[in-house]
């Protein structure tokens, strides 16, 4: 049986492709440092990790389910009730800090499985499952917070967005450790294989004797799960619980996802091209806030790098 | 290898437009949401892309505002009129209502070096990690608009909110004759306006036992979503409704196109703030009162503590507040002749 992903040799084309979008985001980066002075410094560049590390785990999560051919627009919302019921524990019921960031990936996970589930054994369409699932967790996000934004929360919680390990802000330490994560499992494990068989020909991978069902259930899942990985880090940022949080994130996890060189049809892209989307990304808000370009033409400008990366994605050979 | 160069191209393009658009951006003239005319020319900017926090050179004011609604867009100007009077440059950055997206541009402009920081909370409670941000950058942070929920002092210009909430309140008890049903609209709940004009409302209310309150909720500052509110609250307390107070004028002018829609413009309606379009509308006799909050001053007053502060000569009082004005059909011609002339 032939192996979907294609072996990497040093210059193959998807290795060439991720080539590229590094050296467009040197030259970005390099296009900021002359433009604006306080770009490249330590405590810029640092902001910049601390600032793409919430889109970062969001946009790995998408790709694991962009990559089975899937979509996730709930993500923003499941952020946002993840962080909420996060907040409303720590301050009500004052639950020790770890227990809370476990209940929040849990929480995560069953949202996500809940979009899994109609996805994978309802042969719903992704977009409109997880779009119904968008509305309905933002819904109970509300119900739960009644509206109001729950704060104060513990100094050490919020240590998780403001502190830092060995110089590297925590936010970026925990994007590290989830793509380490990631690349691990999709490189090294089988799973990893089926998932991108189920992306690249799903009768195939049927046919094949793959659990096509349970992959998509995984994936889901894994979305949830790290969407209420990011929420921890998102409320300790804002040292509060909001109820509208996190909202049109999914469109930045999926922008970094395509950018990345992520197939919106499945069966192709790579972990790595997220996380140069997502820096890509990151560096265009922070140069442009140093630029003093106002928020309008920022969107313009994501607007634009967006459809340049779906039309390149369209022209490739498939 | 051909496409990414061609996505490079386009990337360079894009930015590049975009270096010369962040320049007219900066240089006084304004971008895509506010269409008025700049009465200031800002001499502040011209021809540097890079809002340099140099030592020796002009301060620079960094700012950043919650969403250019029609209120703060005139709060922008008075801060651009200012800052270019007392000799300041300015970065004005928009959250687009993501407290995470402020953060992020606190961040970005301790980075830069900026002098003072003068910020429009997305949210009392979310921009409180700022203060903190600011305090071991040694920056001066001052807030405007929106209070910050901490027990830390911090120098700040805004509106008497609770006074805006008892004069609205007022206005719709002195028309009901302080008997009859009402219906409130609140804006974003938590923020720091809708919290203060409720109190307001709320201190009001408890003088008139016979008047009560059908439902209040809210319409988070959208004409849209309290047309919508008021429908459906027509709907629900069909024939009971004496009065509508809303806690901003936007909102204020949803209800009425609700009331109008079923004939009932004769209930009265009262909001906050003095727009442009509220004012207007009074004259046309289809809105009844409001209450004016110079967005202008606020935003001047809001420049002037941060110069005063790097001038090293900080206001004797933390909490500034501007003062609150009634506008009826007698005053808010005068209104239109002078602030929206």
């Amino acid at each position: 049986m032939e192996t979907p992903v294609k072996k990497s040799t040093l210059f193959s084309k998807s290795n060439l492709e991720t080539y590229s979008l590094i050296l467009i985001v040197l030259a970005l980066g390099f296009t900021m440092t002359v433009l604006s002075p306080s770009f490249f410094t330590t405590t810029n560049l640092l902001n910049v990790l601390r600032q793409v590390s919430i889109n970062g785990i969001l946009a790995i999560g998408m790709t694991f389910v962009v990559l089975t051919g899937g979509i996730d627009l709930s993500v923003g919302s499941i952020v946002a009730f993840c962080g909420i019921v996060s907040a409303g524990l720590l301050r009500d019921a004052q639950l020790p800090i770890p227990l809370v960031i476990v209940i929040s990936l849990l929480i995560g996970i069953a949202l996500g499985s809940f979009n899994g589930y109609f996805v994978a054994y309802w042969n719903a369409a992704p977009f409109v499952v997880t779009l119904s699932l968008m509305t309905i967790a933002r819904g109970m996000t509300y119900v739960y917070s009644d509206g109001k934004p729950i704060s104060p929360l513990p100094e050490e919680f919020l240590a998780i967005g403001k502190g830092k390990m060995l110089g590297i802000p925590t936010p970026a330490v925990i994007l590290l450790g989830v793509f380490i994560l990631s690349f691990i499992v999709i490189k090294y494990f089988r799973i990893g294989r089926y998932i991108y068989a189920v992306g690249g020909n799903e009768n195939s991978a049927v046919v094949s004797g793959i659990n096509v069902r349970a992959i998509k259930m995984i994936v889901y899942s894994i979305s949830g799960g790290l969407c209420g990985l990011a929420a921890i880090i998102l409320t300790s940022r804002v040292s509060a619980g909001l109820p509208q949080a996190g909202q049109g994130y999914e469109l930045d996890a999926i922008a970094a996802t395509v950018i990345g060189g992520t197939s919106l049809s499945g069966g192709r892209g790579r972990l790595w091209g997220t996380i140069l989307g997502a820096l890509l990304l990151g560096i265009v808000s922070n140069g442009l806030d140093l630029l003093n370009v106002s928020s309008f033409y920022q969107q313009i400008v994501k607007g634009v790098i967006i459809l340049a990366a779906i039309l390149i994605d369209s022209k490739r050979v498939k | 290898m051909k496409k990414m160069l061609a996505l490079l191209l386009i990337l360079a393009l894009s930015l590049s437009l975009v270096g010369c658009g962040g320049t007219t951006a900066q240089s006084g003239s304004a971008s895509a949401p506010a269409s008025s005319a700049p009465s200031e020319t800002a001499s502040s900017g011209e021809g540097e892309t890079e809002s340099s926090g140099d030592k020796g050179e002009k301060p620079v004011i960094g700012c950043t505002v919650y969403y250019m609604t029609e209120f703060v867009t005139l709060m922008v100007e008075g801060i651009k009129a200012e800052a270019a009077e007392r000799g300041a440059e300015l970065v004005l950055l928009d959250a687009n209502n993501d407290a995470q997206r402020q953060i992020s541009q606190v961040e970005n402009l301790i980075a830069q070096q900026v002098d003072v920081l003068l910020v429009a909370a997305v949210d009392s409670d979310a921009i409180v990690p700022a203060l903190d941000l600011a305090e071991e950058a040694g920056i001066p942070l001052v807030g405007l608009n929106m209070l910050i929920n901490t027990d830390k002092e911090y120098y700040y210009s805004g509106p008497d909110d609770v006074q805006a909430g008892e004069l609205e309140m007022q206005y719709v008890m002195d028309q009901i004759g302080g008997k009859g049903n009402i219906l409130i609209i609140e804006g974003p709940i938590g923020q720091s306006a809708q919290v203060q004009r409720l109190e307001g409302n709320m201190n009001v209310l408890t003088k008139y036992p016979d008047v009560k309150v059908l439902a209040q909720q809210t319409a988070n500052w959208s004409r849209e979503e309290a047309l919508a509110l008021t429908e459906n609250w027509l709907q629900a307390f069909e024939g009971q409704v004496d009065g509508i107070v809303a806690h901003n004028d936007e909102m204020a002018l949803g209800a009425i196109q609700a009331l109008e829609a079923k004939g009932l413009s004769d209930i009265p309606v009262s909001g906050v703030d003095a727009i442009k379009d509220g004012c207007m509308a009074i004259m046309d006799g289809r809105f009844d009162a409001t209450v004016f909050q110079d967005a202008e001053e606020e935003g001047r007053l809001g420049v002037r503590i941060c110069m005063d502060i790097l001038e090293g000569n900080p206001p004797t009082e933390y909490l500034n507040f501007i003062d609150m004005k009634l506008i009826t059909k007698e005053n808010a011609q005068e209104l239109l002749d002078t602030v929206y002339a």
